[in-house]
């Protein structure tokens, strides 16, 4: 019941923001411009880490591929890491 | 057949990993800062602020111009002379030159901009703008110790390469961020 209620709160405030006071750019956005300023900075703030995140693991991934490539045409070894370099041993 | 040693390599050294961890905060606090300034201006009536000086774009921009160049004269000589560790050594000189004068330049700017009584305390700009571009300033400033310091161990061939990528990412971001910051803060 307690859940349902928490539930019912949470819903209620998502679905009417500025009634709850619960939103930002309703509350403190006196004009357009800030508004827009803070809707601009909430798309920034939320993009950002994604974009950086994601262009760092096709980096990572590009940069396996590259070696991964060269390591079978012999002109590089990749170093394994030394838990599984330990295991490998006789 | 002859064989030749094969040379070993990582996916992703610690020294590069750790310079990445660090740069990606960097870029969050930078973008903290970015996001309350727009906030803030975007709220403010007059801007700049009444009995404010308007900020030297123009003067900033040459600045700019230094401090891009600085970071492509790093990227052209690591990719260049990769081996020949003179003239890398040569143009990490000049990538350091470079990116000293703009922190020369940005800090006779901060002088004049201080004698015309924009302070700290002065108004929300004056505050915004010795608090993000005096981060920079302060990155900017540790990076060229670093680059410094990696000069010096060059020239006696004691740098690993690992540990010279991971200046070199530091810088990059010193550089890369300042377009941002100049086009939010001098521009908008």
């Amino acid at each position: 019941m307690k859940l349902l209620l928490a539930l019912a709160a949470v819903l209620a405030a998502a679905s009417l923001p500025a009634t709850a006071d619960a939103c930002d750019s309703c509350l403190a956005a006196t004009n357009s411009a800030v508004q827009w300023a803070f809707m601009n900075a909430s798309i920034f703030l939320s993009v950002t880490p994604v974009a950086i995140v994601g262009a760092f693991v096709w980096w990572l991934r590009r940069r396996a591929q590259r070696l991964a490539a060269e390591e079978a045409q012999g002109v590089i070894h990749l170093q394994s890491p030394p838990a599984r370099a330990a295991s490998r041993r006789p | 057949m002859i064989e030749f040693p094969r040379r070993s390599a990582e996916l992703l050294p610690s020294p590069v990993l750790g310079m990445l961890i660090f740069v990606f905060t960097e870029v969050m606090l930078f973008s903290g800062f970015i996001s309350a300034f727009t906030i803030m201006r975007g709220s403010a009536v007059l801007w700049p602020p009444p009995g404010q000086p308007l900020l030297p774009a123009a003067e900033t921009a040459f600045n700019t111009a230094l401090l891009l160049a600085s970071g492509v004269v790093l990227w052209v000589s690591r990719r260049r002379w990769a081996t020949q560790l003179g003239k890398l050594r040569r143009g990490l000189l000049v990538a350091i030159l470079l990116g000293g004068a703009f922190v020369v330049l940005q800090g006779r700017e901060w002088v004049q901009l201080l004698a015309r009584g924009l302070t700290l305390r002065s108004s929300a700009l004056g505050s915004f703008f010795y608090l993000i571009v005096g981060a920079h300033a302060l990155h900017a400033v540790v990076a060229l110790g670093i680059l410094i310091y990696a000069w010096v161990r060059l020239g006696r061939n004691l740098v690993p390469k690992n540990t010279l990528v991971a200046a070199e990412i530091f810088w990059y971001f010193v550089v890369g961020i300042w377009p941002i910051l100049y086009w939010r803060v001098y521009l908008s």
